[in-house]
């Protein structure tokens, strides 16, 4: 899922203007998960703008990513003068798209695409590189999870297990190599990984896809 | 200063009827409520009363001894959270907790001063 995180309150106030009606939009799918943008926060921030004298109001669509639901919360959309998204970057884009005149401003900061790992714990496990090789090692993305995104490793710096660029991080090599080990597979590190084709990723500047299959 | 409390019916409340008793409430409006458990208590409910109130003082069992065994823990996080909230919004109004038992309600009445500390 898309993992984000609230900005600084007095951000999110300073987007604001005395006086204004302020509409507290939350999202309910990846940000409700991971407890930074669903209904609950959209509540709290709404109470805390109340409390410092705005007139606000929130409501949580299912999914602000697309328009569909953006558009089921049209009358509470149109009735404030700015509203604060609590989705992630695509939802807050999707939202302005569909709204053009409204004064919209992003109230988390997406920050990537993890999973959680324990209660109040996320880790970064998919960069979306577009070409999905982590059958290749154990099932740790290299790409994403070795600082050094090194297919071919170790680099040769972790220590007991440890990243050398991140200490606190686990060695993506270690992990790598522990997990085909218990799967009697170290012999699949034999192979050298060729260079990767990296105009799959986002560096080449904006993706699409088309599905011609399911198009109208 | 208006304040509202609200006690679980196990230890809070009990021991905030005695802190009355005592006729020696630091607040021009202390308001007393009695609800089933602090585990009950949610951000939303807490934010809520604080748009018509200065303070909100919870006070429920012991942490180790909640008779419900989490509703203190419970609404002792939501307590943090939401304080931070509040610091981080530099909103004066405050909510404390206080772990006590009907017959020791000492901690009240120091949360009590820690409010009037605040509005000073």
């Amino acid at each position: 899922m898309i993992i984000a995180e609230r900005k600084p309150i007095k951000e999110i106030f300073s987007f604001l203007v005395p006086g204004e009606k302020v509409l507290v939009l939350g999202c309910g799918t990846c940000v409700t998960v991971c407890m930074s943008g669903g209904e609950k926060e959209a509540r709290e921030l709404s109470s805390l703008l109340h409390l410092k004298g705005w007139e606000a109001e929130d409501s949580t669509i299912e999914r602000q990513c697309e328009p569909e639901f953006n558009l089921k919360a049209k009358e509470e959309i149109t009735h404030a003068d700015t509203i604060i998204s609590l989705a992630c970057g695509v939802g807050v884009q999707t939202l302005a798209e569909y709204f053009p005149e409204k004064k919209i401003f992003p109230g988390l900061n997406t920050t990537f695409m993890g999973m959680p790992k324990e209660q109040g714990l996320w880790e970064e496990r998919c960069w979306g590189c577009g070409n999905c090789t982590v059958h290749l090692f154990g099932y740790i993305c290299p790409v994403t999870r070795c600082a050094k995104s090194l297919l071919n490793g170790p680099c040769g710096g972790s220590k007991s297990g440890k990243c050398e660029i991140k200490p606190d991080r686990d060695c993506a090599w270690q992990l790598i190599y522990d997990r085909l080990k218990k799967e009697n597979k170290l012999e699949v590190l034999y192979a050298i990984q060729p260079p990767r084709d990296w105009s799959t990723s986002h560096y080449g500047g904006q993706r699409k896809m088309i599905r011609e299959d399911v198009r109208l | 200063m208006k304040v509202v409390a609200l006690g679980c019916d196990k230890s809070g409340y009990p021991a905030l009827l005695r802190w009355g008793e005592k006729e020696l409430l630091p607040f021009e409006e202390v308001e007393v409520f009695s609800i089933p458990c602090l585990g009950l208590v949610t951000e939303e409910m807490i934010f809520q009363i604080l748009e018509n109130s200065d303070a909100l003082l919870l006070a429920g069992c012991p942490l180790d001894s909640c008779h419900n065994q989490k509703g203190s823990r419970g609404a002792y996080l939501k307590t943090k959270r939401v304080n931070s909230l509040l610091q981080e919004a530099d909103i004066s109004k405050k909510v404390a907790i206080a772990f006590v038992t009907s017959g020791k309600i000492g901690e009240i009445e120091k949360v009590s001063e820690e409010f009037i500390w605040r509005e000073k």
